[in-house]
């Protein structure tokens, strides 16, 4: 039998990462315990522009292979995407016999940009991909399945998620792979610094502050499962993917619509997915970039969903500590929503001024005690592309979740 | 210890399938979706006329690619009628596919930061930083709130959205989605290519850019495995110009196939890896599930002179001799994600008397797959206007093989 009538969820089985907070899920969930990354300089040559800096996967970390795939030298995002691949298919305890069969589903915006940068700084210009970490993350683990790189800027991994879900629920796999991987960006940075949208300082969402995003690098990988899958080989899940949902404002080039309604429709639809209600969801993963509208809008958009109760429901700020990890967003947002699931807590938030207009509960003081079964996570993007996607816990009963 | 199955490779399985209303095209030296297959013309200034393709105002800063998509995609929705405005806005998607589009700005924008500082970019041309950024007037302009996705997976991205679009609109995300990809020329500095395109020009001439449209006969260049000799390295010339540049847009408007409208017919799409390291080894045990063991009566396949597109080209040997026809349609190193879609607009304009099945083949150096799988839905001719009705959105039956247009 190969179909997963009986048991239609999508469960999540394995996690890599390797971030600002050093390589594996167990120094990640330390790191975000302790309070995240600093920004660090990026190391590329010719950075004529006033911030400088990412929060950045340190240098040693960063594996030097693979160096190239099919003639194409490589920079750091494809080699820390393999890396990521490969933590998370080990942990899934995906064999490697069974992993021709694995697709491989990818958000990567400007991938290998810093090999491009360098080679352009050192007068090399001939046009190489910039997408290439789907194909070399195939090559790696050994896959003959579909290869896909999604490019939804900032949302991308959001959508790359989707993706993976749909697949599963059409009978299409029974195993997906799905993150995002990025790496520094001079191009990249210095677009934001010509839209005013990159902070000097550091990613401080919901700050009053607040003046911009600031990138991250990084890779974080998931495997999305058939429950009934999972369950046949003996794997346990860490939770289940359980909704998602997409929308699109249709607004501006840029910017986020003031009204938010599309965001709504997201998280709604996302819910609905998911066969949830808001009181369900005991911590969000906002979008939440320190861009000042993006924020006071998702805000605002938190409120329409979730009423009064906006102010008891903790926010997980996730870019303050590792940065704005652009195409891999989404899929470190679902990675932490996993862990906070895990672990029934989410980390305390990194010390803000908040932004009245951000009338949102980012606690600061300690972790708080996830007190509902389901984790809500958005992204967006430029041209607002957005998702939202529910992450539920998996082992214990809805009962035990009463605040 | 766990395990997972292998019951057998589940990138073949077939995916959902969409019902084709309406096509639009926009490329150098093509004039419509009959001529799609056509060698591409010269990417060079005035191609494209934006003044008359994009009548109005707002368009003039935008990049070329966006000028190109959105006047692909105005024909595309024209020519589908007025199913677009019997649909909801979050009912609308949009799926487009993108590779070397933004590469040029890219390179310019990073020269202005490297010599000049980031101050000096242009505010206009900074968002395009984002891939994303080039279909974002599409949803503006058409009112699409249900989602706009960008791909970008070297060479295969055009088929994999409509692979993405198929399975979304299983999925309940939209009920009319605008399948698209789109490329914009590389720099004269970015086209130092490594590669020839793997066939040379050959094969009858073009008709002029200037020639009729519809020509008499769509897709005047198939040479098939069986003409070709041992390796079917030869064919069509190649749909980007002669220093590896795909310029243009091909957009399909698409709906479900339950409760939509098949004008042009139905397709689908799925994809594979073959691994650049062991092409050749690895090629019967790739290709031979991803098409099948039905091959249509002609597959179009897009392959570079790359080991992948090499040993996709020797494996689509086997079919010499057979009822399946191969078209290769060579591809330079640096081609982009167009002309595999482009090939998937022209196949379905043609004019056929029954259902007819065709295919387009992908192939990238980097490994990626992509296969479509079109059912070609019997029309006399693709016309302007032949003053027949549409059926109303979401009420007109499903083509099916046999079934005459509404």
């Amino acid at each position: 039998m190969n179909t997963f009538a009986s048991d239609p969820r999508v469960v999540i089985t394995g996690l890599g990462a390797i971030s600002c907070l050093g390589t594996g899920v167990g120094a990640y969930w330390d790191g975000l315990l302790a309070g995240g990354g600093e920004p660090q300089a990026i190391p590329l040559p010719d950075l004529n522009m006033r911030t400088k800096k990412m929060y950045l996967v340190d240098r040693a970390d960063v594996p030097a292979e693979p160096s190239s795939h099919a003639g194409v030298e490589l920079g750091s995002s494809p080699r820390l995407a393999v890396a990521a691949a490969e933590q998370a298919l080990a942990d899934a305890g995906v064999r490697d016999e069974t992993r021709a069969a694995v697709p491989v589903v990818l958000g990567v915006e400007l991938g290998n940009s810093d090999m491009q940068e360098l080679q352009r700084s050192a007068g090399r210009t001939t046009w190489t991909t910039l997408t290439p970490a789907a194909a070399v993350v195939g090559a790696a683990i050994g896959s003959r399945a579909a290869q896909t790189s999604v490019g939804n800027a900032c949302s991308a991994s959001g959508y790359a998620l989707t993706i993976g879900l749909d697949m599963i629920r059409a009978g299409e796999a029974s195993t997906v792979l799905v993150g995002g991987a990025e790496g520094a960006t001079r191009a990249g940075m210095g677009a934001f610094n010509r839209l005013g949208a990159a902070d000097p300082l550091r990613c401080r969402p919901f700050d009053r502050n607040r003046a911009g995003t600031m990138f991250g690098d990084g890779s974080a990988m998931v495997v999305l499962e058939a429950a009934e899958h999972a369950r046949r080989r003996g794997a346990e899940p860490y939770a289940e993917l359980a909704g998602a949902a997409w929308s699109c404002d249709a607004h501006h080039a840029t910017a986020p619509d003031p009204s938010g309604d599309q965001i709504v429709r997201a998280m709604s639809d996302a819910l609905a997915d998911a066969k949830l209600s808001s009181s369900d969801v005991g911590c969000v993963i906002p979008h939440g970039t320190g861009t000042p509208l993006n924020d006071v809008v998702e805000s605002q958009a938190l409120r329409r969903v979730f009423g009064a109760r906006v102010r008891e429901l903790p926010l997980f700020s996730l870019k303050a500590m590792i940065g704005h990890t652009t195409g891999a967003a989404g899929a470190f947002a679902c990675l932490t929503a996993t862990l906070v699931l895990r672990h029934r807590q989410s980390p305390a938030n990194i010390p803000i001024d908040q932004d009245p207009e951000c009338d949102v509960w980012v606690p600061q003081e300690r972790p708080v005690p996830l007190a509902a079964p389901a984790v809500l996570v958005n992204t967006y993007a430029f041209g607002g592309n957005n998702t939202s996607l529910v992450v539920k816990g998996v082992v214990r009963e809805a009962s035990q979740w009463s605040p | 210890m766990v395990t997972v199955s292998t019951a057998g490779i589940m990138s073949t399985a077939r995916t959902g399938q969409l019902a084709v209303v309406g096509l639009g095209l926009v490329a150098p030296g093509v004039s419509g979706p009959a001529d799609a297959p056509a060698p591409a013309g010269a990417v060079a200034p005035g191609w494209f006329e934006a003044e008359s393709a994009l009548p109005g105002r707002g368009y003039r800063r935008l990049p070329d690619a966006c000028k190109y998509l959105l006047a692909a995609s105005r024909l595309a929705v024209g020519d589908a009628g007025d199913r677009l405005a019997q649909t909801g806005r979050d009912h609308r998607g949009a799926a487009v596919a993108i590779n070397n589009t933004g590469a040029a700005l890219l390179e310019e924008m990073d020269h202005t930061i490297m010599r000049a500082g980031a101050e000096e970019m242009s505010p206009s041309s900074s968002p395009f930083i984002a891939m994303s950024s080039f279909a974002s007037r599409l949803s503006m302009e058409h009112g699409i709130t249900g989602f706009n996705l960008t791909v970008n997976s070297p060479v295969t991205a055009g088929l994999e959205a409509l692979q993405i679009a198929a399975r979304a609109v299983a999925a309940g995300r939209a009920r009319a989605v605008l399948v698209a990809a789109v490329e914009e020329a590389l720099s004269p500095s970015q086209t130092q290519s490594r590669r020839q395109p793997r066939s040379p020009v050959s094969g009858p001439r073009p008709p002029s850019a200037a020639g009729a449209w519809p020509p008499p006969t769509a897709g005047a260049w198939p040479t098939s495995a069986a003409d070709a000799g041992p390796s079917a390295a030869t064919g069509p010339p190649s749909q980007a110009s002669a220093d590896g540049t795909e310029a243009g847009a091909a957009v399909l408007y698409c709906e479900p196939v339950v409760g939509g409208y098949a004008r042009y017919g139905t397709c689908g799409a799925r994809g594979a890896f073959l691994d650049p390291e062991s092409a050749g080894r690895d090629a019967d045990a790739v290709l031979g599930p991803l098409l099948g063991d039905d091959p249509p009566g002609r597959i179009d396949a897009v392959l570079d002179d790359s080991a992948v597109g090499t040993a996709a080209a020797r494996w689509l040997d086997r079919l010499t001799g057979g009822a399946c026809e191969v078209v290769v349609v060579g591809a330079p190193a640096q081609a982009g994600c167009l002309t595999p879609l482009q090939r998937v607009v022209g196949l379905f304009a043609q004019e056929h008397t029954a259902p007819t099945r065709r295919a387009v083949l992908a192939a990238s150096a980097m490994g990626t797959l992509a296969y479509a799988e079109l059912t070609v839905a019997p029309r006399p001719a693709v016309e302007a206007d032949d003053g027949v009705p549409y059926p109303a959105a979401e009420s007109s039956g499903a083509f099916t093989e046999g079934a005459s247009r509404p």
